[in-house]
């Protein structure tokens, strides 16, 4: 009986995997942010992930590059800052 | 004779489970264990990549040091005049970190007169009183994430930010997000563009980056081009790189998952050649009778090869779809964290495309078949050609 309630199980699941494909829609979200990068849920900081920086270390692309300097860079009256 | 052989494999195997069901127990988790990371990284890989063809098909930045720096809006107008573009738009954004709680959220300012973005914020928001959310600029609509944190912090529905002056700028929540878009909304805060200025402390006259269009794929050499020549230090980010990134990062991020699944299967594999070694060595005397009686080396190995393809498949089958119902059905639990990490705001809910990568799900099963096959005819072979005599012995 168990045996048949397994296989009565793996088949409704086959079925269903093949019948029922999801395709959720995330046009409208991306069409008003214009970002259509996941909402990552890391402490750190994520420009990387956002895809408007390069990684500099693959296999850990989220980590912050430590030779960036931005306080040189940022120009006072340059940068957009009052 | 096919079936015949089938049937007699099948009732070899009901006769003698024990020597089988281990293997078959261990084989569908490492097929769980595999296809829900595939399943789970192909299904996030596909819902990015239909995402992406929303996105505008360029973004204007302007660079220094590789660090983004704040772009003039004038620069909007002039890639307005260069023909071929279309739908510009200004866009602020940028991370806020609340330095008591270390959670950050995603400033997203919109300038709502923009027609697409109206467009897109009525489909999205579906409030017959949008036009009072639009008359307040200190409304926000936000992630499911970030409600839930606000509850959870106490903070009700108003959001106080500080402006880099530390100036206080409260802002009421108009509405949240529906979960089922957490995926892309979760650390959101929508407003509108000129409190987003405020609270980045930029001028009125500057913005984070600008997005166009370009229809005609022909020019989308050309147009880049002709927008970095509008002023020093501007990067023009096609859709085809984000696209191409994302690519990158898949196969990465892929490949190294199928590396692991190659040295998890390599000992797999040697486990098993352990295992049917030692239970081979017990069917010594039943497969020298069965030589005894006229079967040949290539009948031994037949039973053996369907015997092991019942084992294969069922496995296969069943960590394949149990695979698919922790993906599709109970929303990945703990993958969900490996992927999307889980330091910020909880990503309670996400819905991906429920696509199956055909190219991948033969590649587990090759990669896995094959290796368990040679693990189990490899010793049958072995045994199949001492000669009967000594075999029963």
């Amino acid at each position: 009986m168990k045996k048949w309630l397994f296989l009565m199980i793996i088949a409704l699941l086959g079925i269903f995997a093949l019948l029922y494909p999801q395709k959720p829609s995330y046009k409208n979200i991306v069409k008003l942010t214009k970002f259509s990068e996941p909402a990552y849920s890391v402490f750190w900081y994520e420009p990387r992930i956002r895809l408007y920086q390069k990684a500099l270390y693959l296999p850990y692309p989220e980590m912050p590059p430590c030779d960036r300097l931005e306080f040189i860079y940022k120009l006072k009256g340059e940068d957009g800052s009052k | 004779m096919a079936p015949n052989r089938l049937y007699f494999a099948l009732l070899n195997l009901i006769r003698e489970p024990k020597g089988h069901i281990g293997i078959t127990i261990l084989s569908t988790i490492l097929i769980f264990f595999i296809s829900s990371i595939m399943l789970f990284s192909g299904a996030l890989q596909k819902t990015i990549l239909t995402a992406l063809n929303a996105q505008p098909d360029f973004v204007v930045q302007k660079v220094r040091g590789e660090f983004i720096v704040p772009i003039k809006k004038n620069i909007a107008d002039e890639i307005i005049e260069i023909a071929g573009t279309t739908n510009v738009s200004l866009r602020v954004w940028g991370r806020y970190k609340f330095s008591d709680t270390q959670k950050s959220i995603l400033i997203m300012g919109i300038d709502f007169l923009d027609e697409q973005s109206h467009d897109a914020l009525e489909k999205l928001v579906k409030s017959t009183d949008l036009n009072s959310f639009l008359a307040n600029r200190n409304q926000i609509i936000i992630g499911e994430g970030v409600a839930k944190w606000m509850q959870s912090s106490k903070r009700g529905d108003t959001l106080r930010l500080y402006t880099p002056k530390g100036r206080a700028v409260n802002l009421k929540v108009f509405q949240v997000i529906p979960k089922k878009l957490n995926l892309f909304a979760n650390d959101l805060v929508i407003m509108d563009i000129k409190t987003a200025q405020k609270i980045f402390g930029l001028k009125r006259r500057y913005v984070t980056d600008i997005t166009f269009d370009a229809p005609n794929e022909l020019e989308w050499d050309i147009i880049p081009i002709k927008v970095s020549s509008l002023d020093s230090d501007l990067r023009v980010i096609s859709k085809k790189e984000s696209r191409k990134a994302y690519q990158e990062m898949f196969d990465y991020k892929g490949g190294f998952f199928l590396l692991s699944f190659l040295m998890v299967a390599m000992s797999f594999v040697m486990l098993l050649y352990e295992r049917y070694s030692q239970v081979l060595s017990m069917q010594r005397k039943s497969i020298g009778i069965l030589k005894a009686i006229g079967w040949g080396t290539a009948d031994v190995l037949i039973m053996k090869f369907y015997e092991t393809s019942i084992v294969v498949f069922v496995s296969f089958v069943v960590g394949f779809l149990l695979a698919w119902a922790y993906v599709f059905i109970f929303d990945a639990p703990i993958i969900k964290e490996i992927f999307l990490a889980n330091g910020n705001f909880e990503l309670s809910y996400i819905k991906l495309y429920s696509s199956i990568d055909w190219f991948s799900i033969t590649t587990i099963f090759l990669l896995f078949a094959i290796p368990f096959f040679m693990a189990v005819l490899i010793p049958v072979w072995k045994i199949a050609t001492t000669p009967p005599k000594e075999a029963m012995r």
